[in-house]
Order: C-alpha cells, then sequence, then structure tokens
C-alpha cells in the first residue's frame, strides 16, 4: 500500500466527501480526487491513474452499486479496489454488493478506526 | 371529511337506493322493462357517484394535509424571527430541501473550525518536537552540570504532558469531524420524504384529472346533488393536465411548485371537494 496511490472519494454529499478525504488525509494519503455520482466517477476512472475507490450507495443519476459492477465489467479498470461507504445495510444489499466484486463494506455511521482497519485489511489481501 | 358527515352521506345513498328500488320493483310489476333497465343504470351510476365522491373527499384531505403541514410550519415563531427567505419558501418540498443546505453548510462550518484547528494542534506538536531536541541537548550537558538535574527533570515532566493532551485533542477533533456525517444520512432521509411529498402531490393531480374526465364523461347525472359549477369544470382540469407533464423537481423551482399546488388546489374547489 503505497502512500502516495491516488484515491478517488466518489459521495453525492459535499460533508461526507470532505470527512472522507480528511481521514484518507490523517493516515498519509494526500493524492485525493472527488465525484458526486457514478456518473461523474466513470470519466475519471476511465482517464486513468486510479488506484483505489472509494464510493457511497445512493447517489444520483449512477448509483454506487452500478459504479462498481462497470468498473469490474471494465478490462481497464476492473483491478481497481473498491471501497463501499454507506448507509445501505440490509443484508441483501451487502450481500449484492459483495458479489458484485466489492473489496470492503462500511456501514455509516463510522469512526476513523474502521476505515483505516479495512484499508489496509483491503491491500493486505491484495498482496498476500 | 367528518365522521358525521360520511354518515350523513351514507344515509343520503342508502335512502336514495330504496327509494329507487322501490320504483323498480314498481316498474317490473308493471312490466315495463325498458324502464326498468334505465332505473338499473341509474342506480348503477348512483353508485359510481357515491364512489366518486367519497375519493374526491379523501383526495380533498390529503391535499389539505400537505397545505396544512406548510402554514404549520411558517406560522412557528422560529421560522418567523429567521432569515427573510424562509417566509418565502411557501411549499412543504422547499422546506425541506432548505433543511438539508442549512445543515449541510453548518456542517461545513463545523469541518472549517475542525481543520484549522488541527493545524493549530499541528504547530503545537513541531513546538512541541523542537523542545524535545533541545530537552535531548540539555540531557546530553547534564552529566557535566549536576545542577542542571532538577531542571531537566521538571522540564521532561512538562513535555510530556503537552504531548499527550494534544493526541488527545486531535482525536476529540477528529471525533468532531466524523459526528459531521449526520448530515449524509438526515439528508437522505429529508431527501426521501421530499420524494414522497412530491410523489403524492403529483399523484392527487392525477386523481383529479381521473375525476375530471369521469365527470366530463357524464357519469355524473343531471339530478345529482354535487355542486359543481360547470363553467370552472371544463377549463381547469386541462390546465393542470398540461402542468402533470413534468414532474415536480422538490425545491428547484419554488414558483412553479407552489403554483402546481395552488392550482391542485383551485382544482378540487371547481370540482366541489
Amino acid at each position: 500500500m503505497k502512500k502516495d496511490m491516488k484515491i478517488l472519494v466518489v459521495d453525492d454529499f459535499s460533508t461526507m466527501r470532505r470527512i472522507i478525504k480528511n481521514l484518507l488525509r490523517d493516515l498519509g494519503f494526500t493524492n485525493i480526487v472527488e465525484a458526486d455520482d457514478g456518473a461523474t466517477a466513470l470519466p475519471i476512472l476511465k482517464s486513468g491513474g486510479i488506484d483505489f475507490l472509494v464510493t457511497d450507495w445512493n447517489m444520483p443519476k449512477m448509483n454506487g452499486i452500478d459504479l462498481l459492477k462497470h468498473v469490474r465489467a471494465d478490462p481497464e479498470l476492473r483491478h481497481i479496489p473498491i471501497l463501499m461507504v454507506t448507509a445501505e445495510a440490509k443484508r441483501e444489499q451487502i450481500i449484492a454488493a459483495a458479489q458484485a466484486g466489492v473489496n470492503g463494506y462500511i456501514i455509516k455511521p463510522f469512526t476513523a478506526g474502521v476505515l483505516k482497519e479495512k484499508i489496509a485489511k483491503i491491500f493486505e489481501r491484495l498482496q498476500g | 371529511m367528518s365522521d358525521l358527515e360520511a354518515i350523513q352521506d351514507q344515509r343520503r345513498f342508502e335512502l336514495e337506493l330504496k327509494t329507487r328500488a322501490e320504483e323498480l320493483v314498481q316498474l317490473l310489476k308493471q312490466g315495463d322493462i325498458p324502464q326498468a333497465m334505465q332505473l338499473v343504470q341509474q342506480l348503477n351510476e348512483l353508485r359510481h357517484q357515491a364512489l366518486y365522491h367519497e375519493v374526491g373527499k379523501l383526495t380533498r384531505a390529503v391535499h389539505d394535509a400537505i397545505v396544512g403541514f406548510t402554514d404549520d410550519v411558517s406560522s412557528t415563531e422560529l421560522l418567523q424571527d429567521s432569515k427573510h427567505h424562509i417566509a418565502s419558501i411557501s411549499d412543504a418540498s422547499d422546506r425541506l430541501s432548505y433543511v438539508i443546505e442549512l445543515t449541510e453548510s453548518n456542517a461545513h462550518k463545523t469541518i472549517d473550525q475542525v481543520d484549522e484547528s488541527l493545524q493549530l494542534v499541528r504547530q503545537l506538536e513541531e513546538g512541541f518536537q523542537l523542545r524535545k531536541g533541545l530537552l535531548e541537548e540539555l540531557a546530553a550537558v547534564e552529566s557535566e552540570k549536576p545542577e542542571l538535574a532538577d531542571l531537566h527533570q521538571k522540564l521532561c515532566i512538562y513535555a510530556e504532558d503537552h504531548s499527550g493532551a494534544l493526541a488527545d485533542l486531535k482525536e476529540r477533533l477528529t471525533a468532531i469531524m466524523l459526528a459531521q456525517e449526520y448530515q449524509d444520512i438526515t439528508g437522505q432521509l429529508i431527501k426521501r420524504v421530499i420524494q414522497l411529498v412530491t410523489d403524492i402531490e403529483n399523484e392527487l393531480v392525477g386523481l383529479m384529472e381521473v375525476a375530471s374526465r369521469v365527470n366530463s364523461l357524464g357519469v355524473l347525472s343531471s339530478e345529482s346533488k354535487s355542486d359543481l359549477p360547470d363553467s370552472q369544470d371544463k377549463e381547469k382540469p386541462q390546465r393542470s393536465a398540461i402542468e402533470a407533464e413534468g414532474p415536480q423537481m422538490a425545491g428547484r423551482n419554488k414558483t412553479e411548485v407552489a403554483s402546481n399546488q395552488d392550482d391542485v388546489d383551485d382544482l378540487l374547489s371547481s370540482l366541489g371537494f
């Protein structure tokens, strides 16, 4: 896990994007870009250079699960690890996200500790 | 609609039904089949009309509840004392959108303060690192000058306490920032309520269109007790049909939303509900 990796944070609420960005910065990640939903996130992903994707589920236009499916279906993007940070907490939703190929799933409200732990676990698994 | 009214309506319907039924029996006895068939048709229409009135009253009640909610909110002291533009927001959805806006901007203000405070903590930490370096230098010369030992000891305690408090402060500030995520959750919930209110409003318009179409087809017979003003009746439903085509976007166009609600109100009134 490189500290200079480029992270894309996708959430329709600017407050949430800012919180996640600040927490990531606390963990030492400073190369962060933002998008407010799946539809604006995809072009950023396609333009290349994104190493890690953090996304909300419930967003206008294109939601997080569709974004996840798009990324996994794209040969250029499918390798990107994805962490979902969402208020959607139903079992079937978590299962659906897992089946679509999510690497981590955090339910809002969450703590800084949980975010750190999940990110560490994702990259541990990818390297191992 | 009060329970009393409902009971009265029910009685009126039953009474009407009874009278017509007796007429029907009479006609059948006389062998006047065409006349009897016509009466059956009328009875059928009577039933339709009762249903039509029930649905209409229900629509009116739901619509009034939405309008009432808006009036209710605007009459609270809090909003009257608050900034001017609140008074101009006449639609329930707009108010809810405003709640999202307000909590979002305040959450940002809080995070701004946290950001600046964390910056100050970082400055203090840098100062601590600087002092730590100086203490190490002091420790180096302490062996040569034993009289400095006591001073070094005191300084070390002070420095350590300080760093612990800074770490704690940093943690608390991060917790304050993280607590602002409530805005995302409440915002999502409010957005759903806005959608619900918008959907109900649109459904109301749709319902009134159906009601007016039924009305124009002549289901309401001339003998009906309806107090419909006929001239208005032809105009208003058409107007609302045009507006119903565009889905209402909550909180986007205040004047449009308000006029739509007024139109629903007018339409309901014109149909006698």
